[in-house]
Parts: structure tokens; C-alpha cells; sequence
């Protein structure tokens, strides 16, 4: 038998940056994401602000569904899936301690989009052909992927351009209000391989990408990869004040697909009160990380 | 790039205004058109379940964040025909001409109860549960109706917040009577009013018109033709058109409403004027 060596495995090399919508209040900011670079899988959620602990829901759904995402099209594992979440995220709430205003809007519970990734390897291997691994997807709501090779897009999800965003996307509850047979979960399935950049963001830069993409204009994502945090931050406000973007939770998470032939990656990871404390927040990793070292916003 | 009006998001850095005017003249202890209740009790439940609900929609895991400034304003006569215009907020907030959301959130003048109808956790069907209201305004009637003298001073006080918040999404103006003005033309007040503005556009002045009868209310209409008397027509003058997006947010919802379409209401019973008020509100606002 031939010797085809190791299986190749592809990970994620990532970087977060982060703006809330009040950049003086990043303990507000209601999005989440979560990366297992080694596992290929990541999540982006966009907390709804004007509901209660929404953020802690987006987290809660971020690092359950890069774990683990059930089937969409199978209902009872999905909504076996979503209970499971929705406890998780009553038995972090202290109702002692609620004024009334958040007695009665906790009844509502939180809401939240949610964008999963996983890079899934070939089903089948053969000397005479490359493995095509593929770039898996599922989604509710209004945050994006955008998938870009070689500095070309690709291919955006779910969202294809800026006149589909709604104030009002499909959102997943943390409480149960009997209405979750109408979420409707968007699914993408494309091969992918070593070098693409997968960017997950918010749908304010995604619409303000999007717009830009629409008048010919290319949004240069790599030059993201080693921005200032402090700079990112102020181009989002600089954004902002001229509103070309919207006044929301702005996050970005630009991962790219590497090669790993089972060596050790270089590890790179700023310290807290460089990264979590700039003025505009980020978290980077460029190799393999425990998952208990990831911090999550 | 020049923005489209009435598109300023609201933030803490550019916060919105909302000023309700309120007729507590004496016919306002009348029952609302096809109801039981008394307009003056309609209006301060419409008003404490609003000032409720914005609260809420402003608070976060923090508190409530100062996205808005409220301002509550009652205009009556005393026995004396002495014109009475004054804060209407109760509590620690009485004499409060605005007052921040935030400040409203953690002040209501005191706590009601009443019963209310929510979905049962466990199967969904309807339950009464005796729930918790604050409440921040009570009903009053009495005495005339000073309107042109209200619309004056409302003319100062947003001349003043928009002085300090030159690029916020404009201030709405919400006024809601059961009659006619009774110190002279309220239409020149009116358009001062409406002539003020912020970058973001002109003052939205709404006005609502609360029945004695179960006439038809007229809600929202684009033109004077056909609305039954010169009280509503006046009415009609004095409303600003709905913002262009609430056009697109009520054909989302298949509500029809015809371009140039006013933010008024004339002879609203209580559904007619919960209407108005939310779309006067938080749909202008474009807070969904």
C-alpha cells in the first residue's frame, strides 16, 4: 500500500476585534464569539440589546454550538439542544437581585443571532485526487461570513447583499415562547481550503462591507490581521460619525484556514491588560490553545 | 454624504426626546368612545404603561441606559380660569420638565397592582396574575383647555434640549386632547413647534384626538378631505407627516398607510389611540 503519510488536518488561525456600541460602555457590548482554532470550528452571536442578559446568552450559544451545532433539519435534536442552553442560561441569573424593570423584561428573556462554522475533512480519500475539505455553516439571524481566497470574495453567508438586513432578523430566545417553529436556519455547505480567510462579523460591518461591495469597492480584511486594536477602534468611531456604519455591538472575527502537519504552531497571545483593557478589544491566537484559555466576548 | 432625515440613531451621545402634552380639562372625566372608562383614566394608563415599557426597552444587565428624555406636561384651568401648565410626573420627579429614561426607570412615584393576563409557563394558555405597575403620572380633569398657551411653552423647552443636542434624532411631540383650544388658533403654535429642528430633521409633532363617541376614528390620514369637522381639520394642520420609514415599517406589516400620511388621530377610541401612540413613539423613533 502506498504510504499517503498523516492525514492533513486544517485548523483556524484567528483574531477578534470588538467595539461596542457605546465604546464607553464595553461592559454593554452584547456580542459573542468563540473560536477552537484546533477543533475548525467558530461561532459569532449578536446579542439583542434592548433584551436582558442578552449577552450572556450569545456566549452561552457561541461555545455550545462550536461544540457541538445539532442538525437544523432535525427538530427534536434542535429543540433538545436549545433546551439545554435555555437552562444554562436561567441558572446564571440571580432573580434576587432584579429591580423591577428587569423582573418583568426577564420574562421575555434574551435574544440572539447566531453564525457556526465548522471545516469538515474529506469523506473520502484517493492518491489520485486532492481532498476537498469542506466549509460547513449554519445560521440565524443577520451576522455574516464572508469567504475570501486569495484577497477575491468568495461567497458571503447567509446574507448575499445589504438590502436583506432587517431591524427585526430571525433571533434565537432564550426563554421558550412557543414560537420556535418559526425559525427558519440558514445552511451552507462549500469546499474551502488552506489560505482562505473566513471573516465572521456583526451585521453592522457586515452591511457596511456589503454596501461597499455593492459600489465596487473591496474591503481589504487582511490589513485587519495586524491593526492596533486602539486603531481598529477608532476607525469603527470614525465610521460611525460620518454614519457610514451603524451605531450598534461592531465584532469581527477574521480566521484563516492553515495547514497543520502535526508540528507545534507558534503561539501568540496578548496579555489581558493589553488586549481586553485597549480601547478597542481584541484577542488573537496563532496556533494550537486550550480551550480553557479562550476568552469569549 | 448628505444623510436622509429622521435617521440618526439614538444613543446616549445623541439621545431622543419625547414630550407628551396632555388635555386635563374637566370633559376629559367623560367615557372613551365605545368604552366604560374615563378619558383621563385611559390617558394616565396609556401614559404609565408607556413610560413602563420604555424603561424596559432601555435597561440593560446594568440598568437602564439614558437613550431618551421624557418630558410629561398637563394643561387645565383651575375654578378661577387661571391657566394651570405643569410637569405632570408624580413622585420624586414632580416639577421635572425632562426627565432622563433612566431617571423615570428608578423613580416611579409608587407602585400599583393590577391584574394582568400573561401565557402560563407551562402550556402557554392565558392566566390572570396579579402583577406589579408603576406608576409615574394620575388622571386629572379639570377646568379649560389653555392649548395655544401648552404648545407656547413646549416651543421653548425643545428650543432648549435642542440647543444641547444639535445632531439627535429631532424630538416627538405627542399631544392629546378631547377638544378645541379654548386661547385662540393653536395651528401658528403648532408650526413653531414643527418649524424647529435638529441636523436630523424637524420637530415630529403628533396629535390625538380622544372620542366621547364610537364615531369612526380617522387614524393617520395623507389628506383634510373628508375628516368631519374644522376641529379635525385643525388637528390635520397641526400634525407633522409620518417619517418615510414608518410608511415602509407599516407596508412590512401590511398596514396601508398613503404617503404624505399625518401623525394625527380624530376620534380615537382606545385601540385607535394605543395605534397612535405606538407608532407616534417608537415607530418614528424607528425603535421596533
Amino acid at each position: 500500500m502506498e504510504d499517503l503519510g498523516p492525514p492533513k488536518r486544517l485548523r483556524l488561525q484567528w483574531r477578534v476585534l470588538t467595539v461596542a456600541k457605546d465604546a464607553d460602555y464595553p461592559e454593554e457590548n452584547q456580542d459573542a464569539v468563540y473560536v477552537d482554532g484546533d477543533g475548525g470550528a467558530a461561532a459569532i452571536a449578536d446579542g439583542v440589546s434592548s433584551t436582558l442578559f442578552a449577552r450572556r446568552w450569545a456566549t452561552i450559544l457561541v461555545e455550545a454550538a462550536a461544540r457541538h451545532c445539532p442538525d437544523p433539519d432535525d427538530p427534536r435534536a434542535m429543540a433538545h439542544w436549545l433546551a439545554e442552553r435555555r437552562a444554562a442560561w436561567r441558572r446564571q441569573i440571580d432573580v434576587s437581585n432584579l429591580v423591577w424593570f428587569q423582573s418583568v423584561k426577564l420574562h421575555e428573556g434574551a435574544f440572539s443571532t447566531l453564525l457556526v462554522i465548522r471545516l469538515l475533512p474529506p469523506e473520502s480519500r484517493s492518491a489520485l485526487e486532492e481532498p476537498e475539505w469542506r466549509l460547513h455553516g449554519v445560521s440565524i439571524g443577520d451576522s455574516c461570513l464572508f469567504h475570501l481566497r486569495r484577497g477575491r470574495l468568495l461567497r458571503t453567508f447567509p446574507i448575499q447583499s445589504s438590502a436583506e438586513f432587517d431591524q427585526c432578523p430571525l433571533v434565537l430566545g432564550s426563554v421558550d415562547l412557543h414560537r420556535d417553529e418559526y425559525l427558519a436556519f440558514q445552511r451552507l455547505d462549500e469546499p474551502c481550503q488552506e489560505g482562505d480567510l473566513i471573516v465572521l462579523c456583526t451585521d453592522a460591518l457586515a452591511h457596511w462591507a456589503l454596501r461597499r461591495e455593492e459600489a465596487g469597492i473591496n474591503t481589504d480584511w487582511e490589513e485587519y490581521w495586524d491593526i492596533d486594536p486602539t486603531a481598529w477602534k477608532a476607525h469603527i468611531l470614525a465610521l460611525r460619525s460620518q454614519r457610514e456604519i451603524r451605531r450598534d455591538d461592531t465584532t469581527l472575527a477574521l480566521l484563516r484556514i492553515v495547514g497543520d502537519e502535526g508540528g507545534q504552531s507558534r503561539e501568540e497571545r496578548r496579555e489581558p491588560e493589553q488586549a481586553g483593557q485597549a480601547d478597542g478589544r481584541e484577542e488573537r491566537n496563532e496556533g494550537n490553545e486550550r480551550e480553557d484559555e479562550v476568552e469569549h466576548k | 454624504m448628505p444623510h436622509s432625515p429622521y435617521s440618526q440613531e439614538i444613543s446616549r451621545q445623541h439621545k431622543a426626546c419625547f414630550l407628551f402634552l396632555l388635555d386635563q380639562s374637566f370633559s376629559m372625566e367623560e367615557p372613551l368612545g365605545g368604552s366604560d372608562q374615563r378619558k383621563c383614566d385611559a390617558l394616565a394608563t396609556a401614559i404609565n404603561d408607556w413610560l413602563q415599557n420604555m424603561a424596559i426597552l432601555a435597561s440593560g444587565d446594568e440598568g437602564i441606559k439614558d437613550w431618551w428624555d421624557v418630558g410629561v406636561f398637563g394643561y387645565r384651568t383651575d375654578e378661577a380660569s387661571n391657566m394651570i401648565i405643569e410637569p405632570a410626573l408624580l413622585g420624586e420627579l414632580a416639577g421635572k420638565r425632562l426627565a432622563s429614561i433612566s431617571e423615570i426607570g428608578n423613580h416611579p412615584a409608587r407602585i400599583d397592582t393590577r391584574n394582568q393576563w400573561i401565557p402560563s409557563e407551562e402550556g402557554g394558555e392565558m392566566i390572570s396574575v396579579p402583577c406589579d405597575v408603576p406608576i409615574w403620572v394620575d388622571p386629572i380633569a379639570q377646568g379649560g383647555t389653555p392649548m395655544c398657551n401648552m404648545l407656547y411653552l413646549a416651543r421653548d423647552l425643545l428650543a432648549d434640549w435642542i440647543r444641547q443636542h444639535p445632531d439627535s434624532f429631532p424630538p416627538i411631540v405627542v399631544h392629546i386632547t378631547d377638544g378645541e383650544s379654548q386661547d385662540g388658533d393653536p395651528v401658528p403654535y403648532a408650526e413653531a413647534i414643527r418649524k424647529l429642528s435638529t441636523s436630523d430633521g424637524q420637530v415630529l409633532m403628533f396629535n390625538c384626538h380622544l372620542s366621547s363617541t364610537a364615531a369612526a376614528p380617522f387614524l393617520f390620514p395623507a389628506k383634510p378631505d373628508g375628516l368631519p369637522d374644522r376641529m379635525a381639520r385643525t388637528l390635520f394642520e397641526m400634525s407633522s407627516p409620518l417619517p418615510e420609514h414608518c410608511l415602509r415599517y407599516a407596508a412590512e406589516e401590511g398596514f396601508e398607510l398613503q404617503p404624505g400620511a399625518r401623525g394625527m388621530a380624530f376620534n380615537a377610541d382606545m385601540v385607535c389611540f394605543l395605534k397612535f401612540l405606538d407608532w407616534g413613539t417608537r415607530r418614528a423613533a424607528r425603535l421596533r
